[in-house]
């Protein structure tokens, strides 16, 4: 929780070359840049807070002690799992089902070539799965109570012998009962009551035990790395005299404490990319839209996401890899399209980009550091977009004889193409596959981009922005006046949320069976309560949200609705609940597709308990209406244009020249401190108020 | 969108773009459908045609559709020659003898897409339902003696207009299925799919103009066509032989064996498949030319196209199906009954198509290729289809395809099988959580975990199957067919891997398990008591009542190369995990296991040294190496081949297994899986199945180890041996 009387906020995001800190400081905004260390990542936070703080002309003690909350993103738990180096887990597990994590409910993955088909990754040995004699039936009633015996002895085993740093209990049906999971880790904690436990009906009571266990040991694999990082940073943080709250931000897009991260460290998996969409869902309620596509392209990855009426979508059950969770996360898509992305040619003679990367060594050919793959980058170089003298501010010379041999090479004398053609082949397919990506979250989920406007941020992406958006017929394109302070800020606008999911299953037909839900659902929210006064909020700052995934009976996937805050009516809510189920299904899949005869089914209610965090005040820019003019070139240079290949003079401009108003029409390029921004024919470009760029059609303002 | 001058790029573009549309009818199908048989076994699949019909895309979930799917719209398009066509129009096809359907339980939905009034081609969904009539439940009837038996047929019949299910059709469909509404709900999912198709298609052309798809289409097709012919082309010209013995008799006779053939010829950058069988049979095994088609693409496709071969009606262009005259189990005709003609003779054509590409592949000179030599599996599983009271007061049809997803997988030059690879056909099968079985369906299950010594030794070992067991509970009984394709004559390896164990069932009756959970016990394999009646094989009707326990395992994948040859690291790490046991590791990959539970390495070297030496019946004149691709046990190069483990010639390149540089050994398959702990059948009539291996007579390296039937030549007619003389039930 922040505490009063302070002033700066300061949000980190540690990446996994990065570390990004945006500091609000009364009226200044000031960003800090260092390099993420990995043996102690508490040194590169500090290092990067010491930045801004130089920024401030304040020591690092000083901004430390005027702080009133500190928010950080981490990859430390995504990175965990996807290099597969977590904690040495043991599992107790209902007997005869200790395969359940081999078994994977089928690992064969929907391809055609069979040398895809391999075996999934082992988060646990086999020999620290336990099998413990226990069974709760499918109503939930005990059928057979643990053997305490049996939990005792098979858990020295596995701390004595297996050297388990963490432990699961995995139960069948224990989503509708806990009681035996809960007796287990009981008499675990007797023996053993410094080793952590993860009980899977805790994390995600729902039904299903192969997402719901896998949920569970993932919570346990990441433990051990995630604690040291929490607890480092913690201690570090206070010894350096941070004075407010330290918070912890979740892939679903909220922060929580210290103890509850501790607790649950899976929530922060995926939490940077959620960063930058609650950045940009800040950024756009500043400028007053509500719907938001918004786009950030580096070396390796172009992410995607929407926002729609200023709310982000968060994906349930997200799959990682071959794992299958109950996490939420915000809804981000990432396909292997950035400026290092290699253009080959595949076995049927189609040029391709991506998803291989240069990375930093070698890195686009024209580094000259050995490179001889054309990557985008040496595209965007042969074309004339990237000035060769300017590269990441002038710090980097490039060769674009290099580039274009290596374009040559792979491309041109292929399909006899010329250099600028075969740099605009790549620039096409990549923009393609950008495209494809954006289409992938709002057409095929239902949102047609014309009503959206492209939020590009990330160093690469200013070049394609409007590319990307003219293929979707997209008419507004914004470039945010510093991106890569982007997601630090985003921290800063977020709040705290703790999510309960649980499986109720109630038949809409059986209106008598409310009472029931009733009982969970009201227990679920004085639960999120209960947890949100504990972490200091006030009654008066605390909303709950509730929402219920629907489906019909007999189905396997379901649709959520947003559920009034208050308990089920029976009767009337059954019948309203139907209705407007029915409705969102046949808008979602057409009419007629309804099924009829078959009653809805609430099968899981979630709870979201949100804590309005004290937050700063970004400053609403001059917001006094600027007045439009225009400035003059600095430079002209030769451009081969992607839109009308041919060759061309066009206009160069400083981003410096551009104060609020000030306005240009493409073909441009302009030069930024660490991007460059190119500006097709027929489109505007000016700055606004808070100092973005914003790009328009002509014909479409 | 701008334009391209670079039509090469724009139409990988719109390739793209065509496969998300058959991936998002997909979608549609998997939301819209409740069934677990489409959601979680992914029993279904989703294209596009265009009017020729040619497939423009097809999304990979049974990839066996790729036959049906074009041999059905072939029969709607001809119909459609002589009709009003318009937008909305639908047929349902599910008639393996008229429209190339795999078997009557999956039904398609056909209907023609248009752009504008321009009639463009299909789409095609097509899913197994939940159940389709007849003496059968789901569609499978073991105990059909003719095609009548089978349930409802639909050779191309118009029962959609304007995209919707006419009222008169779907009282008949739901007077005559046992779950009515399940299946008429998974009809109108079908027809979403299509809308789908429809929708993005429309859009599709829109944003690329009418002939830029056309020309895209036409292009793409070519560029398939191209990669495919040259990776055939690649592959040495001749003929190459396989053969297989599907089983069968569910009618309470004698277990039949009834042999097919493949004689597959490669003849320049061409693919001839030639198949042969004995006559048709009166047992539901019998196959038709979309399954047929269907199983010899689906065995082409995951073994050759990887990498950059995008799956499109190009593909079809160098492959020649020829069935031989009709009336044969491969090429059967009505009144033969053919409810699991894919998963029965299909699946074995599966594994002929496999067979016979590996000794293609092995003699390839090209190294990418020899490295995609695999094993067979046991392609297809112990099935049940039960009906009966549940537990919440209304019925439940048991269709699990829990055994189907849990059949091992082959083993891969770089890897052994994936455990849960599932029939060959089924890309994605997935299976149901236990805790969804016991909540809509009257059953207890008791555990469902791999089963010890199942995948094939080799130096990469086959994926391992599963085991589970559940217990009627709840409910009086449920009843129906169980039946289980590949129990007795278990699929080979290749270079020198063995065979896995094979599938199949148990059922225990007068169980304690009542019994223990009234005493707070659990029914573990230990303390579970009952009774086992033997029974058979495939099974027209079995009744499972209260307390009754259903035990089924599936088998598992073949192996690659000469187990002797694999690592000890992955042999003790198998031993740890249990999925191997010791007595298994001793005899078939001469592992010797101290007291302490670890491999001891003198033993074994010893160990192997005498199983080399048993083999040959002397001591090996050269060392053992590892070759340079596990299943790559021959070296063919200018007429001569080597064994690929000690560089010796073995002689004749074309007749080196018969030749004296190897040594034969034959034993029946029974006892050779006694002696290796693994699972098969033991099979009660004669003749028997045999294990028929050759080891290089210079280092005893196993170079081939094939199940046989007893008395089986090549040069014999075909049904020469295990069937001729009980033909009797032949139709």
């Amino acid at each position: 929780m922040a505490v009063a009387g302070l002033d700066a906020f300061i949000g980190v995001d540690v990446g996994g070359t990065h570390t990004d800190v945006a500091v609000v400081a009364g009226d200044r905004v000031v960003r800090g840049k260092a390099l993420t260390t990995y043996d102690d990542f508490s040194r590169g936070v500090l290092g990067a807070v010491e930045v801004a703080a130089g920024e401030l002309d304040i020591s690092l003690a000083e901004l430390l002690g005027r702080t009133k909350l500190f928010v950080n993103a981490t990859t430390v738990v995504t990175n965990t799992i996807t290099e597969l180096r977590g904690s040495r887990v043991g599992v107790l597990v209902t007997h005869g089902f200790s395969d359940t994590f081999r078994l994977a409910g089928g690992a064969r993955r929907t391809e055609f070539d069979d040398q895809m088909q391999v075996n999934i990754p082992e988060l646990v040995a086999r020999t620290s799965i336990a099998e413990i004699e226990e069974r709760i039936d499918y109503s939930g009633a005990v059928l057979v109570p643990i053997d305490a015996e049996q939990v005792r002895s098979e858990t020295r085993r596995l701390v004595e012998e297996e050297g388990i740093e963490a432990l699961a209990i995995c139960f069948l049906t224990s989503y509708l009962n806990g009681e035996n999971e809960l007796a287990a880790e009981r008499i675990v904690k007797e023996s053993f009551p410094d080793l952590f436990v993860t009980t899977s009906h805790s994390v995600f009571p729902v039904s299903g035990e192969n997402r719901r266990w896998t949920t569970a040991v993932l919570n346990s694999f990441v433990q051990d790395r995630a604690e040291v990082y929490l607890t480092s940073l913690n201690t570090k943080l206070r010894e350096a005299g941070l004075a407010g709250g330290l918070v912890f931000f979740q892939g679903l897009g909220g922060g929580i404490s210290l103890d509850k991260a501790k607790a649950y460290p899976l929530a922060l998996l995926g939490s940077g990319p959620a960063a930058g969409a609650i950045g940009a869902n800040e950024l756009a309620r500043r400028m007053g839209h509500e719907n938001v596509l918004l786009g950030d392209m580096g070396g390796t990855s172009f992410d995607t996401g929407i926002i729609t009426g200023n709310e982000i979508v968060v994906e349930k059950n997200l799959d990682l890899g071959p794992f299958k969770t109950g996490v939420n996360v915000v809804d981000v898509v990432s396909v292997g399209a950035g400026g290092g992305s290699i253009a080959w040619v595949s076995e049927r003679g189609v040029p391709q980009v991506g998803p291989q990367s240069a990375g930093s060594t070698p890195g686009p050919a024209a580094l000259g550091n050995g490179g001889t793959e054309p990557t985008v980058t040496d595209a965007m170089v042969t074309m004339g977009i990237i000035d060769p003298d300017r590269y990441l501010n002038g710090r980097v010379q490039l060769q674009p004889d290099l580039a274009r041999e290596a374009l040559d090479h792979a491309l041109g004398s292929r399909f006899g193409w010329d250099a600028d053609e075969a740099a605009a082949a790549v620039h096409d397919l990549v923009v393609a596959n950008m495209a494809n990506a954006v289409r992938e979250v709002s057409i095929e989920k239902g949102h047609d981009p014309r009503e959206f406007l492209f939020l590009a941020y990330g160093g690469t992406l200013p070049m394609f922005a409007c590319q990307i958006a003219e293929r979707l017929d997209i008419a507004t394109v914004v470039i945010p006046q510093n991106s890569s302070v982007f997601c630090g800020l985003g921290l800063l606008a977020s709040d705290f949320v703790l999510r309960n999911d649980q499986s109720v299953g109630w038949d809409l037909s059986n209106p008598g069976d409310a009472d029931r839900v009733n009982a969970i659902t009201d227990a679920m929210v004085t639960a999120a309560r209960d947890e949100m006064t504990a972490e200091g909020f006030g009654a008066d700052s605390i909303e709950i949200v509730r929402s219920g995934d629907f489906r019909f009976q007999g189905q396997a996937f379901e649709l959520s609705l947003v559920l009034p805050d208050r308990p089920f009516s029976g009767e009337e809510d059954a019948a309203e609940l139907s209705r407007v189920f029915r409705d969102l299904y046949e808008k979602t899949y057409g009419e007629g597709t309804a099924w009829e005869g078959v009653p809805a089914t609430l099968v899981t209610y979630s709870v979201t308990a949100v804590g309005r965090q004290d937050r700063p005040e970004l400053g609403a820019g001059t917001a006094a209406a600027v007045s439009p003019r225009t400035v003059e070139p600095t430079a002209q240079r030769s451009v081969y244009l992607p839109g009308t290949r041919t060759r061309a003079q066009i206009s160069v401009y400083d981003e410096r020249q551009f104060e609020p108003g000030v306005g240009i029409t493409g073909p441009a390029i302009i030069d930024a401190h660490d991007t460059t921004i190119f500006v097709p024919a027929g489109t505007t470009a000016a700055r606004d108020a808070f100092m973005n760029f914003i790009l328009k059609r002509e014909g479409d303002q | 969108m701008s334009t391209t001058e670079y039509d090469v790029i724009a139409a990988e573009i719109h390739r793209k773009a065509l496969e998300n549309v058959a991936r998002e009818m997909a979608i549609t199908l998997m939301r819209t459908s409740g069934s677990p048989i489409v959601v979680e076994a992914k029993d279904f699949s989703t294209c596009l045609l265009d009017r020729t019909p040619e497939h423009l895309s097809f999304a990979a979930y049974v990839i066996a559709h790729l036959g049906s799917s074009l041999v059905g719209t072939q029969k709607v398009n001809e119909l459609a020659q002589s009709m009003d066509l318009a937008p909305g129009d639908g047929w349902i096809v599910n008639d393996p003898h008229t429209a190339g359907a795999l078997h009557q339980g999956d039904v398609s939905v056909i209907m023609p897409t248009f752009y504008g009034d321009e009639h463009l081609g299909w789409s095609f969904v097509n899913m197994h339902v939940l159940d389709i009539g007849g003496v059968g439940i789901s569609g499978f009837a073991p105990g059909a003696h003719d095609v009548w038996q089978e349930g409802l047929r639909f050779p191309p019949i118009r029962v959609i207009r304007d995209g919707v299910l006419s009222t008169e059709w779907e009282e008949f469909i739901a007077a005559n299925v046992r779950v009515p509404g399940p299946v008429i709900n998974d009809l109108r999912s079908m027809i979403a799919a299509n809308n789908t198709a429809s929708r993005k298609l429309t859009k599709l052309i829109d944003e690329y103009g009418l002939e830029r798809h056309k020309q895209f289409c036409e292009l793409n097709k070519d560029l398939s066509e191209k990669v495919l012919r040259s990776r055939i082309a690649a592959l040495p010209d001749g003929v190459y032989s396989a053969v297989n013995w599907n089983e069968y008799d569910g009618h309470e006779g004698a277990d039949r064996l009834l042999e097919m053939r493949l004689d597959m010829e490669v003849a320049g950058d061409d693919l001839h498949f030639r198949y042969s069988g004995v006559p048709q049979i009166d047992g539901f095994v019998n196959s038709t030319s979309g399954s047929m088609l269907g199983c010899t693409m689906t065995a082409l496709t995951v073994m050759l196209a990887y990498g950059d071969l995008p799956v499109n009606g190009g593909m079809f262009r160098p492959i020649h199906l020829d069935l031989g005259e009709p009336g044969t189990i491969v090429n059967a005709t009505p009144p033969a009954p053919v409810s699991a003609s894919h998963a029965e003779v299909g699946s074995h054509a599966v594994n002929l198509v496999r067979d016979a590409l590996n000794q293609a592949l092995v003699r390839a000179n090209e190294p990418s290729l020899r490295r995609r030599v695999s094993g067979r599996t046991v392609d297809g599983f112990p099935a049940f289809a039960l009906f009966g009271a549940n537990q919440h007061g209304g019925s439940s049809v048991m269709f699990y395809v829990d055994g189907a997803a849990a059949t091992g997988g082959p083993a891969q030059p770089f890897a052994d099988g994936l455990d849960t690879y599932g029939f060959t056909m089924m890309a994605g099968c997935g299976m149901s959580d236990v805790e969804t079985h016991e909540a809509q369906d009257p059953v207890f299950f008791l555990w469902r975990r791999i089963t010890a010594n199942c995948g094939g030794p080799g130096i990469a070992r086959g994926g391992n199957g599963m085991e589970q067991a559940y217990a009627v509970r709840y409910a009086a009984g449920v009843a129906g067919p169980v039946w289980n394709n590949i129990a007795e004559v278990p699929p080979h390896g290749f270079g020198g891997g063995l065979p896995p164990s094979a599938g199949d069932y148990i059922v225990m009756r007068e169980t304690n398990v009542d019994e223990l959970l009234g005493s707070g016990l659990l029914p573990t394999r230990a303390r579970l008591d009952g009774t086992t009646p033997p029974t058979r094989n495939k099974v027209t009707h079995l009744a499972l009542g209260a307390g009754d326990v259903f035990l089924s395992r599936s088998g598992g994948g073949g192996g690659l190369g000469d187990p002797l040859l694999r690592e000890l690291a992955s042999i003790g790490r198998d031993l740890q995990a249990g999925y191997v046991t010791p007595k298994h590791a001793a005899a078939a990959y001469g592992v010797v296991v101290s007291d302490d539970g670890k491999v001891d390495e003198q033993a074994t070297a010893e160990r192997r040294a005498a199983i080399r030496r048993e083999r040959i019946g002397r001591e090996p004149a050269r060392d053992m190496a590892h070759p340079e691709v596990p299943g790559v046990a021959t070296v063919h190069a200018d007429g001569s081949v080597a064994c690929a483990y000690c560089s010796a010639d073995l002689g004749d390149p074309d007749r080196w297994s018969e030749g004296p540089a190897v040594v034969a050994r034959t034993t029946p398959v029974v006892e050779a899986f006694a002696d290796w702990d693994m699972r098969v059948r033991d099979r009660q009539e004669r003749p028997q199945v045999t294990l028929a291996a050759r080891f290089c007579g210079t280092c005893a390296g196993a170079l081939q180890i094939e199940t046989i039937v007893e008395g089986w030549t090549s040069d014999a007619p075909v049904g020469a041996v295990g069937f001729a003389q009980e033909d009797e039930g032949a139709t």
